[in-house]
């Protein structure tokens, strides 16, 4: 049985249009199953675990990103596959996946599922990536490297990245299968005239973080302590869109 | 020439490091280094070695090829193809399989050049097939 798990800011009136019409599409297509609206007193913890008990089908979050990343973190070591309805704002992970709202049900569909890498910054998991903050960061790379960075315009731990077109990450290893995250490092280069980015790439297993002033995880939740970054290898099973760049 | 036997895959590029960015330790990977910046310590990799024209390297280098266009303080040991472009700078022993120096190019140290002997091997391989395929 399909286990759709709505995100507790969808029971605001303004998403019942769009839930409908999912609900609809879901019933059309044959993937109905049962339905956890989460509300504010509702734990996530327990809800997972016991629907995972009887061996769903598929855990399919309709939502955000903070939703994804949680029932990511409950279902790793799972064989049962995690899918994503993107809804509402915030769906960066979503979009990586190459999902969108309009073809989600398509994609449930077709169940292209993919075995993912898990990433843990401490003991807090992350699906999408890891942005490091901070002035003056400091960070051991696989417990040989040293980078030591002053003012970087962007320090950032990718597992996988958006289907876009940024320059950036052209060219760069990042497969959320492979067991290896890639750090991305931008710094801005003033010369006279003009300023250029100058990128840095590093593909790694660890980063351990020396001094740094925090950590945004997966784009929503912030850390203002992190000792290190790490890897769980093929932790998660989870639906793809054929729109993903990896 | 270069440009065709020795260019950076850029599916397989493991490690950039960028300009203004100072790195310290051991690297050993298996694919494509691109260094723009600095880096202390040692460099081994098993595919292809870009040094940029404003980057620092105080290590030892191992590749299979190089492009080299900035400064190395360190021994290099390229199996394949050593390309030092007019801008490089080594103060170090050069170990290659061949080599080419641009004109302006700064050196400082022993070369040591095998490329031939592996050339000749090549040649006396392929004289051999083409005069088995002639006998049948």
């Amino acid at each position: 049985m399909n286990i759709f798990i709505y995100d507790s800011y969808l029971n605001q009136k303004k998403y019942n249009k769009e839930l409908i019409a999912l609900e609809r599409k879901i019933t059309d297509l044959g993937l109905n199953g049962k339905i956890i609206r989460l509300g504010m007193l509702s734990s996530l913890e327990n809800t997972v675990e016991d629907e995972l008990k009887k061996r769903p089908k598929t855990i399919i979050v309709v939502g955000g990103d903070a939703l994804v990343n949680q029932v990511a973190g409950l279902m790793s070591g799972c064989e049962t596959p995690l899918a994503v309805v993107p809804m509402g704002e915030s769906n960066q992970i979503a979009n990586g996946l190459g999902i969108s709202t309009k073809e989600a049900c398509a994609v449930l569909l077709s169940r292209r599922i993919l075995n993912f890498d898990l990433g843990m910054v401490d003991d807090q998991p992350f699906v999408k990536n890891v942005v490091v903050v901070g002035k003056k960061i400091s960070l051991l790379i696989d417990d040989k490297l040293a980078v030591n960075l002053e003012n970087p315009q962007l320090a950032e731990v990718i597992n996988f990245s958006q289907p876009s077109s940024d320059e950036l990450l052209e060219g760069l290893l990042l497969n959320p299968a492979d067991g290896l995250f890639g750090l991305l490092i931008v710094k801005k280069i003033k010369h006279w005239f003009k300023s250029e980015l100058s990128r840095s790439f590093f593909a790694c297993k660890n980063i351990k973080i020396q001094a740094a002033d925090g950590v945004i995880v997966d784009g929503f939740k912030t850390m203002a302590k992190a000792h290190e970054i790490h890897l769980l290898k093929n932790r998660l099973n989870i639906i793809v869109g054929k729109n993903r760049n990896f | 020439m270069f440009s065709k036997t020795a260019q950076v895959n850029s599916k397989q590029i493991e490690t950039i490091i960028g300009q203004s960015v100072k790195v310290e330790g051991d690297f050993i990977c298996q694919g494509s280094i691109i260094v723009e910046g600095e880096l202390k310590g040692s460099v081994k990799t098993s595919d292809f070695l870009k040094v940029g024209v404003k980057s620092l390297i105080l290590a030892d280098v191992e590749a299979s090829e190089a492009l080299v266009a900035g400064e190395i303080k360190g021994d290099i040991k390229v199996s394949g193809y050593l390309e030092l472009t007019s801008t490089a700078k080594i103060l170090g022993n050069i170990q290659a399989g061949s080599i080419s120096v641009a004109k302006g190019a700064m050196l400082s140290g022993q070369i040591l050049v095998s490329g031939q002997e592996k050339a000749n091997k090549i040649i006396k391989k392929a004289k051999e097939e083409k005069e088995e395929i002639i006998v049948e």
